[in-house]
């Protein structure tokens, strides 16, 4: 695994004498996207638990006859739109774009 | 099915709360509750006449430093053991006298709390917290960190852990706790067959320990990925590193869904949904999956890091570089994959058929191949070493030994068949109490042993170590082996009472052998307050490195700084101090710089009891509470995301300082 062996008698150094800054901003980064892949987490059973019991109703109403599936899917749109804008908008804001941002 | 206590009516202030949530009629309870408040005014008392409040707050409770807080969890698991242990007593003595027509002296309601919160309080918050505990200590300083990547997170995840441990002692003198056995199974945990508090505290309390694990996890996961000193490759990380990287990322990835499935029970419980009932389409063997989703891997989870303890104990003390570590490495990683394959394995009477069965019979099966590989690198890392056999090594060689059989134990478990016969039975109890507690605990035993005088700079008593150790694995045997021949005759867990006089003998001894273990306890405790007495005569003169250790943690001082190390390692080789030693290696003693360090704060305990109170109200139905801490603790959140005064410089002078002590000390030593 190693890439490559040091010889045994060859001087080598023991430690970094500079002090560095410390890089905080990918820790975060990183730290942020294993949060969401655990909150992710929590979604997907919750859709297990759809898939397996979205089916089973006892004598109540089913979804079709509570929900306007039409309405929902407008809202739905809006909101992944919504979505959607404010990303672009922050990757204009990371170039340093104030038009595109306030666009 | 009758239910023998009503559900209580709720009312606009106080919830479900009222004086008859005391449990006054429990001589039992009143009497503990007595010692406890009595033992709690000395403490306190204590704590204010010696004026240590000031510096508990300053010095403890809202310390980053990844090493108290790593102290802090060690003593919260030590704590918790105690309370967790005298329920296992509790039962042992029940099970023992609770023949010929005697009810024992447990009544049904308060024998089934008894076993349910042995179970959720030895997993949660004895098992995680001393996990969770060894690995903040020991694998920044493995890798040549200065802390963990987020260190308020860091005390943030102690004090949610706390205060799921609080929220259920409190339910032992207020209400009571569930009666459903530690994972709570619906329907028996549904409104419908527990229409009391317990099964409310046992969400609360582990949903509020939960948030606490899964973000200690995420940032002992990103402390190791992103923190490791400069030239450690992920193949030059110590083993104990590569088992906590694996347990954590194990942590991320199952804790989410204990989450989740408590939050469906508590939909069921409080607003009347139906994903687990019996009826109206729900369906209990939903959640009997969901859980061991997240329990399978949390078996691992625990026993992982210890494997590690191990690895580490077993290299050192033999005197050689551990056999195998690449073979070891990917067995790790195995089990970190499989462990999540194998869940079915604890309810193969679910009936869901023979392939179903077969497949996640035969998963399980495989497990014990990368296990054993692991026991073969050890034997052969001791083959031909120079042993020296400290207590940590005694404790090794016994969870070699006592492992062992627990896991041949889980294979015939493993074996559809035969488990639709064990299933349920003592002989299932005696194999997961035979490799948790010849596994983990023996490993924590190995570890608090081990890295002891890295901590506090002086060793363990040796005396009262071996006394703890021959009481713990002899009462562990004696108190085990009657459990797997009457799991074999048939016995099933959880039982009160027993008709069969014939099986009495067996419970005595199981008894007895619990009372041995309560004398390798009660040694134990002994140990620490002898060492604590005895430090100076026992203290390490090699200025960090008693056992002439491996890896990093043994580079620097004993104690070791705030800051860990005043200059960070380049790391060229496996067992990297080991390497630093060989190599001639000469500490720095001059050109120190500032070292840059995050600052202590009170937020973490603050909104961990904001979180308290709001588990509380939610128990207890005091809807105004929930809504006011919830409101409090989102507040005090975005308040804490305004304070810029997270850092700070130590200066150099100050390192000089500390480092030129160090040398007149190393000076002295040699």
């Amino acid at each position: 695994m190693s890439a490559k062996t040091i010889a045994a008698d060859e001087p080598v150094q023991f430690y970094d004498l500079d002090e560095h800054a410390h890089p905080e901003g990918h820790s975060t980064m990183l730290g942020f996207w294993i949060y969401l892949m655990s909150d992710c987490l929590i979604f997907a059973i919750l859709f297990a638990c759809y898939a397996v019991l979205g089916g089973s109703y006892a004598a109540g109403p089913a979804p079709k006859d509570l929900f306007d599936l039409k309405l929902i899917a407008l809202n739905t749109a809006m909101l992944l739109f919504s979505s959607i804008t404010y990303g672009f908008a922050v990757l204009q804001m990371q170039q340093g774009k104030v038009k595109g941002v306030q666009l | 099915m009758t239910i023998p206590h009503p559900a209580p009516e709720t009312g606009p202030i106080l919830g479900k709360l009222s004086l008859e949530a005391l449990p006054l009629h429990e001589p039992i309870l009143v009497v503990t509750f007595i010692g406890v408040v009595l033992g709690g005014i000395a403490v306190l008392g204590l704590i204010t006449k010696f004026r240590l409040w000031g510096y508990l707050w300053k010095e403890w409770f809202t310390t980053v430093d990844h090493k108290r807080i790593g102290i802090m969890y060690m003593i919260l698991g030590l704590i918790m053991f105690l309370r967790g242990f005298a329920d296992a007593i509790m039962m042992r003595l029940q099970q023992a006298m609770a023949f010929g027509g005697s009810e024992g002296y447990l009544t049904p309601h308060h024998y089934d709390q008894v076993f349910t919160a042995h179970g959720v309080i030895m997993i949660f918050f004895v098992a995680m917290p001393f996990i969770t505990g060894l690995m903040n200590y020991v694998v920044p300083l493995q890798i040549g960190a200065r802390d963990v990547s987020f260190p308020f997170l860091n005390n943030f995840s102690f004090w949610m852990t706390t205060s799921g441990a609080v929220l259920t002692m409190i339910s032992l003198f207020v209400g009571e706790y569930a009666q459903t056995g530690w994972l709570a199974y619906p329907p028996l945990s549904g409104i419908a067959y527990s229409p009391n508090v317990g099964v409310d505290y046992y969400i609360w309390g582990l949903q509020i320990a939960g948030v606490g694990t899964t973000l200690s996890g995420i940032n002992l996961v990103v402390t190791i990925l992103k923190l490791r000193a400069p030239g450690m490759g992920l193949m030059k990380m110590p083993v104990f590193t590569w088992t906590s990287l694996c347990s954590n990322i194990l942590i991320v990835a199952s804790f989410p869904i204990l989450t989740a499935t408590l939050v469906l029970l508590s939909l069921d419980r409080y607003v009347g949904t139906n994903f687990f009932t019996n009826d109206l389409g729900g369906s209990p063997m939903m959640y009997v999956n969901l859980i061991w989703i997240w329990g399978h891997p949390e078996v691992y989870i625990l026993v992982l890091p210890l494997f590690g303890v191990f690895s580490e104990v077993t290299s050192t003390f033999s005197g050689k570089r551990l056999f195998g570590y690449t073979s070891m490495v990917y067995a790790t990683v195995c089990i970190t994959i499989l462990s999540y394959i194998v869940w079915l394995h604890h309810f193969f009477t679910m009936g869901s058929g023979a392939s179903v069965n077969s497949f996640f019979g035969i998963t399980t099966m495989v497990i014990s191949i990368p296990t054993g590989a692991k026991l073969f690198n050890w034997l052969f890392t001791m083959y031909r070493g120079r042993i020296r056999f400290e207590l940590p090594m005694m404790w090794t060689i016994a969870f070699m030994l006592t492992f062992v059989i627990g896991g041949m134990t889980g294979v015939l478990l493993a074996v559809p068949p035969a488990d639709f016969v064990l299933h349920n039975s003592l002989f299932l109890i005696a194999h997961f109490h035979n490799v948790i507690i010849g596994g983990v605990l023996f490993g924590l035993f190995a570890a608090i042993n081990y890295w002891w005088p890295k901590a506090f700079g002086y060793k363990l008593d040796v005396f009262w170590g071996k006394v703890s150790f021959w009481c713990w694995v002899v009462g562990f045997w004696v108190a085990f082996t009657p459990l797997y021949i009457l799991g074999l005759m048939g016995v099933t867990r959880r039982m009160r009472v027993f008709d069969d006089p014939s099986l009495q003998i067996w419970f005595v001894i199981a008894g007895i052998g619990a009372l041995i273990v309560a004398a390798g306890i009660g040694a134990m405790l002994v140990q620490f307050a002898v060492s604590i007495w005895r430090r100076k005569e026992l203290r390490d003169m090699t200025g960090g490195d008693p056992w002439d250790g491996r890896t990093l943690e043994w580079a620097t001082s004993s104690p070791p700084p705030d800051y860990n190390f005043a200059f960070t390692p380049v790391i060229h080789d496996l067992d990297a101090w080991y390497d630093m030693k060989s190599r001639g290696h000469q500490r720095p003693v001059d050109g120190y710089r500032d070292i840059h360090m995050p600052s202590n704060t009170g937020t973490g305990m603050i909104l961990s009891g904001f979180c308290l109170v709001m588990g509380f109200a939610l128990v207890w139905h005091i809807w105004w509470l929930v809504a006011l801490s919830f409101v409090a603790t989102i507040a005090g959140a975005i308040y804490h995301t305004f304070n810029y005064k997270r850092d700070f410089d130590i200066p150099a002078a100050t390192v000089t300082a500390v480092e030129d002590a160090r040398t007149r000390q190393l000076a002295a030593g040699a």
